[in-house]
């Protein structure tokens, strides 16, 4: 380990001050203004407990924490059950076509979350067509709207955490555990649930957790498939927004048991995994068996019928943006018109969120590359502090961040509102640490040896960075660049908070359409979305060589 | 390697720097890596630093490379004083134990890495990186990747990486550790081919005691920091200056008890009841440590009225003033080219012996018992509490 060494800055030093600067500009501020208007009554404008006593005072208050909860656990438990069993039988038997159905299992999980709840209310709200048609043949159901529609929604979204997480751990459970527990007895579903499914429980908890974070954070889904159903993100966004009874205090209350709510689940999950953690040595890969007959034909449908389930949202929203359209009415019949009112009516929401996501991009591949560099080769107390801070955008929903932003930036010298800067930064701080881990891992692989061959051989440390790390680092620093793209190009739940006229987005846009009930614009919105997201994962696995695992991990 | 390839390699002009470390210390925390090191390697020396792991011999190398920076004294290289020279530019060429060939490179391109940190001209790279690759045989090879290579081959690269810049001073650390034993041998013969050849200063780290002994000019035994002992090969095997060298080269034992007479030139001490002659030491001391190397034992094996019959506890120096130990064979090693024998002569009083170029009549089996010679003259003396050498009075 190197001395600490005061007093000799470098181009590091550099690096970190500026990290720091970054993450406590537009982090940490934003954030405790958050806390401090929390504390902030609105009839006394002073600091007291009275936002606090009015949360938990009031039913219609806490009834949203319990609905949070309820969405969030249903959620995570529908995405365990799509999940664990998708990724065990295609990891142990022979599916058909696996790589087919783990990319549309991604396309899912990546496209806007916010179109899967649009696209059931297409198919089961109050005027479905799938809906109508049921009825049609006799077959009375409730529409979609409420906690079941938001469940759903949820389950068919985030099963692919579980799936990708548990599939990776399943394919490196050494076969001979397996073997060894037929050999004492056990079998079938014993086996899997007294062996198997223990052992790879620290990467199934770990998809749970990101599963009910996100469910948690969730801003889209509860707002369009809700109906009068409130949870926390959404109470936080009406409260913050509304134009009658507008209370930014209690907004950022409901925000800060929001980030509670998360950083709880966040340490259980860690508590439960690290206790549960197993050394393993993989001598055998995990056989792929072959099924025969009945139980073929079972698996094969099993798996197909929930990756069809989660694509069918999507294949909806591609399908009706090619319906012929008349204002907000479907006609029978296919055209353009969806398309040509997206075109001339808001190519602002197109060229803002290609130039917002791009410009962000950019500054996180260029941040993150540096500060995923002293993080894994600069260790100094400075560096090792930076990475827990680096884990708060996390466990804060883009709706609390989005409140924080207008609280903190909308006074000199850093008067943001209504600026392209502020969401930019906002997309810029909530991705960063893809871009920071991604990198910081492929460092791991490189060995610093390298380094030090490039200033031995006379190479100064600064070109020995641009021609031995930097070159090596790029397959890291790329596949950290597209997640933060295919995620910043689909953001709303903080954008949509940010946004004034000039700086409306695609996401917010599409949102906006679907209140309006302008259904076709947005799903010709939606389409580009899908498909700049289809095509990025695309690029990531054919030219990056990557595992989907990846993606997530 | 061809007395044709060499030639080729032959530069006269080839500037030869001479390295100087001066009272050099260095802390990590909790650590003292390096402790008041000193000295002086001279132009195309091929010096050697030894040590088991941890003693600060790669902590040394780094510091003379510029990845450290000491906390006291001074590096000079040609009598000029380097520490505030940074690591890019030092003009040392090194070679790291797990190669650090940059894998996105070929072979080619890595070897001409050097040469345009220098902006050697591209007509100049081309010739030098050619004769560069065929010194390290790996003409041919040029356009691969390191992925393509085998360990050994990757190490050549990194060598050829290394001289090719013609540096002042070659650093090489542990570079055949990571290599299979055969290709070790192989290899350690080749670096030292090449160095000899060009002339080039060179510190070389290793662990391996027989590499050392076999590879170097001069070695610098060192442990917990600190410099034992400096010396050519067999000066540091034959003589050492404490029990730290003693065993740490070579296979030694050791056997330790008071003086219980002393003639002119030899003293004896009683262990465990034998008697056993070693050259008298200048100073005078009530107990010693005696040391003596297993393949200057004689072993044979005892006759049938000897060993069981006779006492072990009357057995004192005969007349040629070999000391004589009985003892039994407990176990039997045969390493093809010699046959080791572990002897327990007494209680904890284990002997190892070798015996060189076995007839398969000399092997003794185990449970046997034998006789063990003793020449005093190979018997080494060393202080028993500090370990340091006594050395004999000078005839």
């Amino acid at each position: 380990m190197k001395k600490l060494r005061l007093g000799r800055p470098d181009f590091w030093t550099l690096v970190t001050v500026l990290a720091y600067v970054l993450v406590f500009i537009f982090l940490i501020f934003p954030l405790f203004n958050v806390f401090k208007s929390s504390f902030i009554g609105k009839e006394t404008g002073r600091l007291s407990l009275e936002n606090y006593r009015e949360f938990f005072a009031r039913p219609y208050y806490w009834s949203a924490f319990v609905n949070s909860l309820v969405v969030s656990i249903g959620g995570t438990l529908g995405a365990l059950l799509f999940g664990i069993p998708l990724a065990f039988f295609t990891s142990r038997y022979r599916i058909k076509g696996k790589t087919f159905l783990s990319t549309f299992a991604v396309l899912s999980l990546l496209s806007p979350p916010f179109i899967g709840a649009y696209s059931w209310i297409i198919m089961l709200g109050r005027n479905g067509f799938l809906r109508n048609f049921l009825i049609s043949i006799g077959i009375t159901i409730p529409a979609i709207y409420g906690p079941a529609g938001i469940i759903l929604v949820y389950t068919l979204q985030y099963y692919p955490f579980v799936f990708l997480l548990t599939s990776g751990a399943l394919s490196t459970v050494d076969r001979s555990l397996e073997e060894a527990a037929e050999n004492l007895g056990a079998v079938g579903l014993r086996k899997f649930m007294r062996v198997t499914l223990p052992l790879v429980l620290p990467s199934v908890s770990a998809g749970a957790l990101i599963a009910f974070m996100m469910s948690l954070a969730n801003f889209g889904t509860p707002m369009i498939i809700g109906g009068k159903y409130r949870v926390l993100s959404t109470m936080a966004y009406n409260l913050f927004t509304s134009e009658v009874g507008e209370n930014p205090g209690l907004a950022s209350t409901v925000s800060i048991f929001l980030i509670l709510c998360s950083t709880a689940v966040l340490f259980l999950q860690r508590y439960a995994a690290t206790r549960r953690k197993y050394a393993s040595t993989l001598i055998n890969r995990p056989l792929v068996k072959p099924l025969q007959g009945w139980s073929s034909i079972g698996a094969n449908l099993l798996c197909y019928l929930i990756v069809f389930l989660s694509t069918l949202p999507l294949a909806i929203v591609v399908i009706f943006s090619f319906r012929k359209t008349k204002g907000p009415v479907f006609h029978p019949g296919l055209g353009l018109q969806s398309y040509q009112r997206v075109l001339h009516g808001v190519p602002r929401a197109i060229t803002n969120s290609l130039f917002f996501s791009v410009t962000a991009v950019v500054i996180i591949i260029i941040v993150g590359t540096l500060i995923g560099f002293i993080l894994s080769r600069k260790r100094t107390f400075a560096t090792r502090l930076l990475d827990p801070l680096l884990m708060i955008p996390y466990i804060v929903p883009g709706t609390v961040l989005g409140i924080g932003f207008i609280v903190a930036f909308n006074r000199r010298p850093l008067y943001l509102v209504g600026t392209a800067a502020i969401i930019i930064m906002s997309y810029f701080i909530r991705r960063l640490p893809y871009s920071v881990r991604s990198s910081a891992s492929i460092l791991k692989q490189i060995d610093p040896c390298l380094e030090e061959a490039g200033i031995n051989l006379g190479a100064s440390p600064a070109k020995t960075f641009r021609k031995v790390t930097l070159p090596l680092m790029i397959p890291g620093i790329l596949s950290g660049a597209i997640m933060s793209w295919v995620t910043a190009i689909n953001e709303l739940s903080s954008s949509i908070i940010l946004y004034v006229g000039g700086t409306v987005t695609m996401p917010v846009r599409i949102y906006l359409s679907v209140l309006d009930g302008f259904f076709g614009p947005a799903s010709a919105m939606a389409t580009f979305l899908i498909v700049a997201t289809g095509l990025s994962l695309f690029i990531v696995n054919r030219f990056l060589g990557m595992g989907r695992e990846a993606l997530v991990a | 390697m061809r007395p044709s390839q060499r030639a080729a390699l032959d530069h006269n002009e080839r500037a030869v720097a001479s390295i100087k470390l001066s009272g050099i210390d260095k802390t990590f925390p909790g650590v003292k890596a390096l402790d008041n090191i000193n000295l002086e390697i001279s132009s195309g020396e091929f010096f050697t630093l030894l040590g088991p792991s941890g003693c600060g011999k790669t902590t040394l190398l780094r510091t003379i490379a510029g990845f450290y920076r000491q906390d006291r004294g001074q590096v000079s290289i040609n009598e000029k004083v380097i520490d505030n020279i940074p690591a890019h530019l030092r003009d040392t060429g090194m070679v790291f134990q797990n190669y650090a060939v940059f894998p996105h490179m070929t072979v080619f391109e890595n070897v001409a890495f050097g040469l345009r940190n220098r902006k050697v001209s591209p007509a100049e790279i081309k010739k030098r990186v050619a004769k560069s690759l065929e010194m390290a045989r790996l003409s041919g090879y040029e356009g691969r990747t390191p992925d393509q290579l085998s360990g050994g081959q990757q190490q050549r690269v990194g060598l050829a990486r290394a001289m090719v810049i013609e540096p002042q001073v070659l650093l090489m650390d542990e570079p055949l550790s990571n290599l299979d034993a055969k290709l070790r041998v192989e290899m350690r013969e080749e670096i030292r081919d090449i160095q000899r050849e060009l002339g080039i200063t060179t510190v070389y780290v290793t662990h391996d005691q027989e590499e050392a002994l076999v590879i170097s000019d001069r070695i610098a035994v060192m442990d917990a920091g600190v410099i034992q002992q400096v010396g050519p090969a067999w000066e540091i095997y034959k003589q050492p200056v404490n029990t730290f060298v003693a065993s740490f080269v070579g296979h030694m034992n050791f056997l330790e008890g008071e003086i219980v007479s002393a003639g002119k030139d030899f003293i004896e001490i009683a262990i465990e009841g034998n008697r056993v002659r070693a050259p008298k030491p200048a100073r005078e001391v009530k107990k010693v440590r005696l040391s003596f190397r297993p393949e200057d034992l004689i072993i044979s094996q005892a006759g049938p009225d000897e060993g069981a019959e006779e006492e072990p506890a009357k057995k004192s120096p005969g007349e040629d003033g070999f000391s004589l130990l009985s003892g039994i064979i407990q176990k039997s090693t045969f390493t093809g080219s010699l046959v080791q024998y572990g002897i327990e002569c007494g209680p904890g009083l284990n002997l190892v012996v070798e015996r060189h170029k076995p007839e398969k009549e000399a092997l003794i089996p185990p449970g046997s018992s034998v006789l063990v010679k003793i020449p005093p003259g190979s018997v080494m003396t060393f202080d028993p509490d500090s370990g340091e050498r006594l050395w004999r009075r000078p005839l």
